[in-house]
């Protein structure tokens, strides 16, 4: 199971509800959203329970570079108390050499048995700005510092990039040429998205640039590549030969932004969604779900999943009953499926045609709706299966495969 | 440029804001004579947030004052979910409400205090619960309205929500805007939606598609608006 879940505020008994279905193998700590002392103990307590659980920690350094940053947890880690705010000159070789050791020599001393070492790292929008330089120093640090920790957990860099500097493949390129170069196990890699709402693609450019970074590195060069807040997408970079990504419960753990960490007003709690495999997306449970009911459409929508009976007889009836927890349990369900299902094949080129496949079904899917008078919001869908084609297309040209 | 200009002044417009128009059905709502085709209330409250929405007007056919009042602000959702699931006959306890709830048992046992002191609810014994005053709620029969001068897809989407607390729903929009309904029509149908057209300045009514009435889809819902329209009607 490639799917890892994306801890953040609320974690109740998701993951280990989770586990024991086996849709997830594992878990990313957020020390945002969790004491040093809850997380500790969390963390023992499951890998006494579950020893086989991927465990990674996210330092979430780079919230450190944030002013006046909605860091939650995170002043009472001790690689970060002193350090929020940090500004482009306090980024110094030494500097940046105390904040690399702090952070992994946390993560070793009070963290044992995590399955991978999380580097820390900086967020940049530029492959040419000195921000990305000083996340490779970052990266270098850590590689340097590692062997001094005599410890056989392998090390994941961690690279945080924004989606608009994927615009530019030559930059883009460059960076991967000297990642490539690079002795380390793997990266845990993280894409700040440009919206703060949750869009299940990206521009087309954008997209297929990512699937071939993340080729490069997974396939080309046989790094193990860990996707954070991936949701949806995560089945591309399955495809493409990431070994595993990873999605939460709120939207703000579907997909990445540094607004998570921005001091926020507030919102309305989200309305409840039900995870269809079929459609690749997720409808509204009334009235979007509630409608293909009507239409008598349901089985065409349904996942198939342990909880689908609460739905079953009716989706305005049954919202009730459908909880965060099962939603959240029920999308991850789905997620591990649709995951599994990409990666049956065992090259690329033959994971591409099943994720096409799965997409054009998809499609179908929705046509079949639409003749019915049966229409979507534009967040739910059907545009993403579109963009997600194109990117496919165009990543397979420039790859070559 | 000028071609631009051109077209906006072709392009057909209402001469009436949504709130002119809102403010003419309000007077129309309150007059002495029925709405043809969807009957008459005895009370109407505009714009009251129902939790999935805020539906232009709410019609209803009792007088809310007569039911058992509420003081404070109870009308969250962890309430109406308590409300929802107790019953007139059959007593529950707490640790079931918890259960079914999926609620903390600190938020049910605040919930069900507050009801009890309220007297929507009443306590047998000790950890035995029923509706008392508070199973009129879900007898009160009421109509949402949507008023719209454009975008049929979202005043449908709106009407759907409705369905959840109401009994039945209506569309009411100008005559000019009922052929942007035509694809919607078997959306409506099956939600049993109602769509009208209302002119504000003749305050002419016409049922184009009657509404049919419903059982509210979710309980839950229902207890949470009929909560806020009891306080409003208190207010």
């Amino acid at each position: 199971m490639p799917l890892l879940a994306q801890c953040g505020y609320g974690r109740s008994d998701k993951i280990e509800q989770g586990l024991a279905a086996e849709s997830i193998s594992g878990v990313i700590l957020s020390p945002r959203d969790e004491g040093r002392a809850r997380l500790e103990s969390f963390h023992a307590d499951l890998r006494r329970a579950v020893p086989t659980a991927t465990v990674l920690f996210d330092p979430q350094f780079y919230a450190a570079t944030l002013s006046n940053a909605r860091d939650g947890n995170l002043p009472e880690y001790p690689y970060y108390t002193n350090n929020s705010g940090l500004s482009r000159n306090q980024f110094r070789p030494r500097q940046i050499q105390d904040y690399v050791r702090a952070c992994l020599d946390y993560q070793v001393q009070s963290l044992p048995g995590l399955t991978y070492l999380v580097s820390p790292s900086v967020s940049f929008d530029d492959f040419r700005d000195s921000w990305s330089q000083i996340a490779l120093s970052m990266a270098e640090a850590s590689i340097d510092y590692w062997p001094e920790l005599n410890t056989e957990t392998p090390l994941l860099i961690t690279i945080v990039l924004s989606e608009s500097s994927l615009r530019d493949p030559t930059r883009m390129n460059e960076f991967l040429d000297t990642l490539s170069a690079l002795e380390v196990s793997g990266f845990y890699l993280l894409i700040q998205r440009n919206s703060t709402t949750l869009a299940p693609a990206m521009d087309v450019g954008s997209m297929s640039n990512l699937l071939y970074f993340v080729y490069i590195l997974a396939t080309l060069n046989d790094y193990h590549v860990v996707m954070g807040y991936s949701d949806w997408m995560g089945f591309l970079f399955q495809a493409v030969g990431a070994a595993m990504s990873a999605s939460g419960w709120h939207n703000s753990l579907k997909q990445f932004t540094l607004s998570r960490f921005l001091p926020q007003t507030g919102g309305r709690r989200p309305r409840k969604r039900y995870s269809s495999l079929r459609l690749l997306s997720c409808p509204l449970v009334v009235p979007e779900l509630e409608d293909v009911y009507r239409a008598r459409l349901l089985p065409s929508v349904l996942t198939g999943g342990t909880y689908d009976y609460i739905l079953q007889d009716g989706p305005g009836r049954g919202e009730s009953a459908w909880t965060d927890a099962i939603s959240c349990l029920a999308h991850w369900e789905s997620l591990s499926r649709l995951y599994a299902a990409v990666e049956a094949p065992p090259t690329v080129p033959a994971r591409l045609v099943a994720a096409t496949n799965l997409i054009r079904s998809a499609e179908a899917a929705y046509t079949r709706l639409n003749v019915a008078g049966i229409y979507f919001e534009p967040s739910t869908g059907p545009e993403q299966l579109s963009l997600w084609l194109d990117s496919i297309a165009a990543f397979r040209q420039e790859a070559s495969i | 440029m000028v071609l631009g200009g051109l077209l906006k002044r072709m392009r057909p417009r209402t001469a009436y804001s949504e709130e002119q128009m809102a403010d003419a059905f309000e007077k129309r709502l309150g007059s002495r004579r029925p709405l043809r085709g969807v009957g008459r209330f005895s009370q109407v409250f505009r714009e009251v947030d129902c939790h999935r929405g805020r539906p232009d007007f709410i019609g209803i056919v009792s007088r809310m004052a007569s039911y058992p009042t509420m003081h404070g602000s109870p009308h969250n959702i962890g309430t109406a979910c308590v409300l929802s699931l107790l019953k007139s006959r059959s007593p529950r306890s707490l640790s079931t409400l918890t259960r079914l709830s999926h609620l903390t048992r600190d938020i049910v046992l605040r919930s069900v205090r507050h009801l009890v002191a309220s007297g929507l609810v009443e306590e047998l014994s000790p950890d035995r619960f029923i509706l008392s005053g508070g199973a009129a709620i879900f007898d009160i029969e009421s109509t949402a309205f949507e008023l719209k001068l454009k975008s049929p897809r979202r005043a449908t989407f709106q009407a759907q929500q409705y369905t959840l607390f109401a009994q039945r729903v209506w569309i009411v929009v100008p005559p000019s805007l009922v052929s942007g309904f035509d694809i919607y029509r078997p959306v409506l149908g099956r939600w049993g939606i109602g769509l009208a057209t209302f002119n504000p300045h003749s305050h002419a009514f016409r049922v184009v598609l009657a509404a049919k009435r419903g059982l509210p889809v979710s309980r839950e819902h229902q207890a949470y608006a009929m909560l806020r329209l009891v306080g409003r009607a208190v207010a």
